[in-house]
C-alpha cells in the first residue's frame, strides 16, 4: 500500500475515533442527566387506597414509567416510628388515620415534557382525592441540560461530517494529483487502460472500510472486555461509512478526466 | 499485422504523408525515413491511436484502431522521456507489468545485461545517459510483447554500436510476432524494409 493511502487511512481513523468519542461523551453525559430524572420519583398521597390502585392500573403500562410502588398507611406509620424513634408513641400514632402513598419511578430517557403533561392530565382527573409531590425544578433543570447537550452534540456531529468530507476530499485530490506523473508514464509505457480508475476504486474501498473497521473493532473489543458500558447505535457507523463513501465519490467527480 | 490504406495527413489544406498502401507483417523491422516536418511522428501517433486527424484507414490484424481503443496493442517510444527519474532502472522497467513472472524477470535481467544496464539495475534513472534511458524504455516495451513497437527518431538516441544492441533487444519481441516501425532522418541499416518520404509521399524502397 502506498504511503499516501496509508497516511489518509491513519488520519481518517483518528478523525473517526474523535467522532466516536464525541458520540460516547454525549451518550455518557445524557445518561447522567437521565439518571438524575430517574432518581427523582413522584409521590402521590390519597386517603383511598382503591383510587391509587385504579390510577396505577391506568398509568403503569406507559413506557416512561419504570415502576410504581404503593405504600400502605400501616407501613407509613411503621416507617415513621422507625425513622423518628417513636416507639413510645406507637399506640398514639397507630390511632391516626394516615394516607396511602404511591411512589412512581420514571424512566429518565423517556420522561420528557409530553409524557409529563400526559401524566399531569391523568392526575387532574383524580384530583383532589389524590395529591402529588414532584421535584419539578430538578426535572426542568435536567431537561434543560439534556436539551443544551443535544444541541451541542448535533452541531458537533455536523461539524465532524463537514470536517471529514473536507479533509478526505482535499487529501484524496492532493495525493491523486501528485501521482499524475506516475500514471502518465504508466499509460505511455503500455500500462493497462482503466487501471487508474480501478486503483482509485480499490483505494476508495480501503479508505472507507479500514478506518471504520478499526474503530468498530476497538468499540466491540471495549464492550466485550466490559471496559465500556455505553452502547453505540450501529446506524451511527452507517453514517460514518456513508460520509466516507460520499467523500470518495466527490473526490472522483472532482478528479474527472485525471482518472482516465 | 499492419495495413495502412489511402493514408494522408493534412496541414492548411495541403495533404502530405500520402500512403497508398503499406503492409507490414509480423516480426518485421521497418524503417521510415525522411526529413523534418514530413509527418513521421504524426504517422506513428496515428498508428498508436493518439492522433485521429488523418485520411484513409489503419488496420491492425484486420481491425480498425477503434477496436484497440481500450486494449492498446502498440507501444510508442517518442522523443519525450517517459521515466520516473527518482526511481530505479528496475522500477521503471516493471511499471506497466501487472505482475512480474519469473520468466519476465530473467528476460529483463538478460536484456539489461545486453544493454550494459546489468550493474545499474538498482541505480536511479536520473544518473544515467540518454541512450541508457532509451534502452530502459525499449526493454520496457519489448518485455510486454506488443503487436507493434513504434520508435520515433530512432537514430537520435543511439550510435551505430548501440543501434545494433537496440535491435538485438527488439528481437525478443520480434521473435514473438511483434513488428518494429522506426522513423529516422536517414536510412538505417539492419532493417527488413525501408520506406522513404519524398514529395509528401511514402515510397517503398
Amino acid at each position: 500500500m502506498k504511503k499516501g493511502i496509508s497516511f489518509q487511512i491513519i488520519l481518517i481513523f483518528i478523525i473517526l475515533f474523535g467522532w466516536n468519542l464525541l458520540h460516547l461523551g454525549y451518550e455518557y453525559q445524557k445518561d447522567v442527566f437521565e439518571d438524575n430524572i430517574s432518581a427523582s420519583p413522584m409521590m402521590l398521597l390519597s386517603m383511598q387506597e382503591n383510587t391509587l390502585e385504579q390510577l396505577k392500573l391506568k398509568i403503569e403500562s406507559s413506557n416512561y414509567i419504570k415502576d410504581i410502588i404503593i405504600i400502605e398507611d400501616s407501613i407509613i406509620a411503621q416507617t415513621l416510628i422507625n425513622n423518628y424513634n417513636l416507639e413510645d408513641s406507637d399506640e398514639i400514632l397507630r390511632s391516626y388515620l394516615l394516607p396511602t402513598a404511591m411512589q412512581i419511578n420514571f424512566v429518565g430517557e423517556k420522561f420528557y415534557i409530553e409524557q409529563k403533561l400526559e401524566l399531569e392530565r391523568t392526575l387532574l382527573e383524580y384530583s383532589p382525592a389524590v395529591i402529588h409531590y414532584f421535584d419539578n425544578a430538578n426535572w426542568q433543570d435536567n431537561q434543560n441540560k439534556i436539551s443544551f447537550l443535544t444541541n451541542g452534540y448535533y452541531i458537533g456531529f455536523g461539524l465532524f461530517i463537514i470536517f471529514i468530507l473536507f479533509i478526505s476530499i482535499f487529501l484524496r485530490i492532493h495525493f491523486e494529483m501528485k501521482s499524475n506523473v506516475f500514471w502518465k508514464i504508466y499509460h505511455s509505457s503500455g500500462g493497462q487502460i482503466g487501471k487508474r480508475r480501478k486503483q482509485f476504486f480499490v483505494n476508495s474501498l480501503y479508505l472507507c472500510f479500514i478506518p471504520l473497521i478499526l474503530n468498530v473493532a476497538i468499540y466491540y473489543a471495549l464492550i466485550y472486555f466490559q471496559l465500556l458500558h455505553i452502547e453505540i447505535d450501529y446506524r451511527f457507523f452507517g453514517v460514518e461509512l456513508l460520509t466516507l463513501a460520499i467523500s470518495s465519490l466527490f473526490a472522483g467527480i472532482a478528479l474527472g478526466e485525471n482518472l482516465k | 499485422m499492419l495495413k495502412i490504406e489511402g493514408f494522408s495527413l493534412s496541414r492548411e489544406n495541403e495533404k502530405f504523408m500520402l500512403i497508398n498502401e503499406m503492409l507490414i507483417g509480423s516480426g518485421m523491422r521497418v524503417n521510415i525515413f525522411g526529413n523534418n516536418d514530413t509527418g513521421r511522428s504524426l504517422l506513428l501517433r496515428s498508428i498508436h491511436g493518439d492522433y485521429y486527424n488523418f485520411g484513409g484507414q489503419i488496420l491492425i490484424k484486420d481491425k480498425p484502431l477503434l477496436f484497440y481503443k481500450k486494449k492498446k496493442k502498440t507501444i510508442l517510444i517518442d522523443n519525450i522521456s517517459h521515466l520516473l527519474m527518482n526511481e530505479s532502472v528496475w522500477k521503471n522497467i516493471i511499471i506497466p507489468l501487472p505482475k512480474v513472472t519469473v520468466r519476465q524477470k530473467q528476460k529483463i535481467l538478460e536484456l539489461c545485461m545486453t544493454s550494459q544496464l546489468g550493474d545499474k539495475i538498482g541505480n536511479k534513472v536520473k544518473t544515467l545517459s540518454s541512450s541508457s534511458k532509451k534502452f530502459i524504455e525499449l526493454i520496457r516495451a519489448v518485455i510486454q510483447l506488443p503487436q507493434i513497437i513504434l520508435v520515433d527518431d530512432f537514430e537520435n538516441y543511439f550510435d551505430d554500436k548501440n543501434m545494433i544492441t537496440a535491435l538485438e533487444i527488439c528481437n525478443f519481441a520480434l521473435n514473438s510476432g511483434a513488428s518494429l516501425i522506426a522513423t529516422s532522418k536517414r536510412k538505417l541499416d539492419n532493417f527488413d524494409t525501408h520506406y522513404r518520404i519524398q514529395d509528401n509521399k511514402v515510397v517503398k524502397l
